[in-house]
């Protein structure tokens, strides 16, 4: 994402950083450029440096000097943030190279906003870019809006608000001073009559000042009265702030606010872009009286778990006097799952239910939506797909599978309770950890055959008996508290078996082989014939079988 | 104790409140602050008083104390041709 808005610089700052490009017309420079923001528009007040390395190819702005300009913003010695960077190409012109792009991008992970500034050190030409973060390639910020409109200050001066703690608001933006004119020579009687014309204004001015201040001069006059809006507050629902201001000379009225939307736990964090808007008048009022100013914050905007604003008034002085309120929370109605992840182990064929708890947080009941995100394994069905719940009511979902249904262990699907409020989503996600598992029995070979054994015979050798191969296979997260039986239904009279277990294996992904002789003995009453047989396992409510088994009894 | 991570860039500023304790190391910080930030830790540091914190020293030894204001940034800019 990047933004083509409107990038408006004063022309004493380009002459400022072309003067510093082309001072140095062997070597690159580079600094940063400081401002604030007007609307959706950048605007650069001044362009500021430290040491830095280079040579006609590169120009590298330390990390020793970046800190020494953090601590000055953090500290306030140098007014606005960092909106974007400049530096100068010896030769080629002005563009954005392949180092140029990867640092702007760098930068643009911080706001969309920031800009790159190329000076041409030869011709002093000079173009703004930011940079697409996915083709890697430059973006010219149009020259129209780079243009130097801001020669003359705007007529009311903007205020831009740092986002420090505690709270502190700074009038990051005056309008500018002229420069001075070059001094022209002047005689000495010019002089004194300037020296004795400002003294005696000056001594009028304090004379004007002590008559007119009220006690305790420099104090404001100012006052906000605000009472908190009346809860509750649900995601995608608009809050109104009002605030009663009085003050003579009012410039305006701020209110700042930022959405909070995780709640502080021990070592997380909260992060919250400080949003600045200016309150609007609610209805014509004289300015020496109470007015009230009112702002919404757009439904879009309300996300939970908290809001946390104040409110400041700010007057036309130089600097300005400021009255500001306490800083208020408000309790935005939200949901969360209750587990981040829940595990189910179903069989195959039996129908389980899960159930999902949602926590309703500040009395959100407002319905959401579920919905499977993540396709289920092969053969199993999560019904329903989508469904709506009111928290704090559960997401309950039925899980069905085939019999042939894929065997997987702690599969992750995706499930998602969506709020949709003015075309604003709104998307929690839980994990559902799918084990779908089974037993599974195979017998090989299909058909075998017997002699009887007369009893006083020794009947050891095979001829005597009919040997298959019994394999049982326990998937991954198979239990079964009554234990796992293998049985033989279908052999005629005077025919027995015995299940002898032959070997035991435990696979890497959990899966285990056992596997069993069956030996099957016809005893000397049984009657010559051929006949089906079926060999079944039962574990719980469990059957499995394998059918329509060979065993012939020859004489 | 609580610490406040500034990233001074862009025309709004980013604001995090990270609760630590003394043992926690700067790049621990770092490293979870970038994530709320949703920024690359490669590519920045954090600063304090104007100098870059060794990631491998903690917040006791680096002297920061409570409610300070940290600072979060590239480790450098750089122009080319």
């Amino acid at each position: 994402m990047y933004s083509v808005s409107h990038v408006a610089i004063s022309g004493q700052v380009i002459e400022k950083v072309v003067m510093e490009a082309r001072e140095h017309p062997d070597e690159q420079v580079v600094g940063v450029l400081l401002g604030g923001q007007s609307g959706g528009n950048i605007v650069v007040e001044d362009a500021v440096t430290g040491p830095f390395e280079a040579d006609a190819t590169r120009a590298t702005l330390t990390g020793d000097s970046i800190a020494r300009i953090a601590d000055d913003i953090v500290n306030k010695r140098i007014r606005g943030s960092i909106v974007g960077w400049y530096h100068s190409h010896v030769r080629g012109g002005v563009f954005m190279s392949e180092t140029d792009v990867e640092t702007q991008l760098k930068l643009q992970q911080f706001s969309p906003l920031v800009t790159a500034m190329v000076i041409d050190s030869q011709t002093g030409q000079s173009g703004f870019f930011r940079a697409d973060a996915k083709t890697k390639e430059s973006i010219p910020v149009p020259s129209q809006n780079a243009g130097t409109a801001v020669t003359t200050p705007a007529p009311a001066p903007y205020v831009v608000e740092q986002a420090t703690a505690p709270y502190v608001v700074e009038q990051a933006m005056y309008p500018q001073a002229p420069t001075p004119p070059a001094p022209a020579p002047v005689s000495v009687r010019t002089i004194l009559l300037v020296v004795i014309l400002i003294t005696l204004a000056v001594i009028g001015g304090i004379a004007a000042l002590a008559y007119y201040r009220p006690l305790g001069g420099g104090t404001t006059t100012l006052t906000i009265t605000h009472n908190p809006p009346a809860p509750p507050f649900t995601i995608g629902n608009p809050i109104t702030f009002d605030a009663n201001v009085t003050g003579s000379n009012l410039l305006n009225v701020t209110l700042s606010y930022r959405i909070v939307e995780s709640a502080p736990q021990q070592g997380g964090v909260i992060v919250g872009d400080l949003v600045n808007v200016p309150m609007l008048l609610k209805a014509a009022c004289s300015t020496s009286s109470t007015c009230t100013y009112s702002y919404t914050v757009p439904s879009s905007e309300v996300s939970g778990l908290y809001i946390q604003y104040y409110i400041s008034a700010f007057d036309t002085a130089s600097p300005p006097n400021v009255v500001r309120t306490d800083v208020y929370t408000l309790d935005v109605g939200d949901f969360i799952w209750h587990d981040d992840k829940t595990e189910i182990t179903v069989l195959r064929q039996i129908e389980s239910s899960v159930t999902l708890p949602l926590d309703s947080i500040h009395s959100f009941t407002d319905p959401v939506t579920i919905r499977i995100v993540t396709q289920p394994p092969l053969g199993v069905r999560v019904v329903p797909a989508s469904v709506q719940v009111r928290p704090p009511n559960s997401a309950v979902l039925t899980i069905t599978s085939t019999d042939t249904a894929q065997i997987t262990s702690k599969y992750d699907i995706e499930i998602d309770a969506v709020y949709i409020i003015h075309a604003v989503q709104i998307i929690r996600s839980t994990v559902l950890e799918l084990t779908v598992t089974d037993v599974d029995i195979a017998v090989s070979p299909t058909y075998q055959k017997t002699l009887r054994c007369y009893s006083g015979e020794s009947c050891d050798e095979s001829n005597y008996h009919a040997v298959y191969t019994v394999t049982l296979t326990v998937y991954e997260g198979f239990t079964s508290p009554s234990g796992v039986n293998i049985v033989l239904t279908g052999l005629p009279d005077k025919a027995y078996y015995q299940i002898l277990l032959l070997d035991h294996k435990i696979a890497a992904d959990g899966t285990e082989t056992l596997t069993y002789n069956l030996e099957i003995r016809a005893h000397s009453d049984a009657i010559v014939d051929k006949y089906l047989f079926s060999v079944v396992v039962k574990a719980g409510t469990i059957t499995h079988s394998v059918d329509n088994l060979q065993f012939e009894i020859v004489d | 104790m609580k610490l406040f991570v500034q990233a001074p860039i862009g025309p709004q500023t980013g604001l995090a409140e990270i609760d630590v304790i003394p043992d926690h190391t700067i790049g621990e910080i770092k490293q979870q602050v970038c994530t709320s930030f949703g920024v690359d830790s490669m590519t920045v540091a954090l600063m304090y008083g104007g100098i870059i914190l060794d990631e491998s020293s903690t917040v006791s030894k680096a002297g920061i104390p409570e409610n300070a204001q940290l600072a979060l940034m590239p480790y450098n800019i750089i122009g080319g041709t």
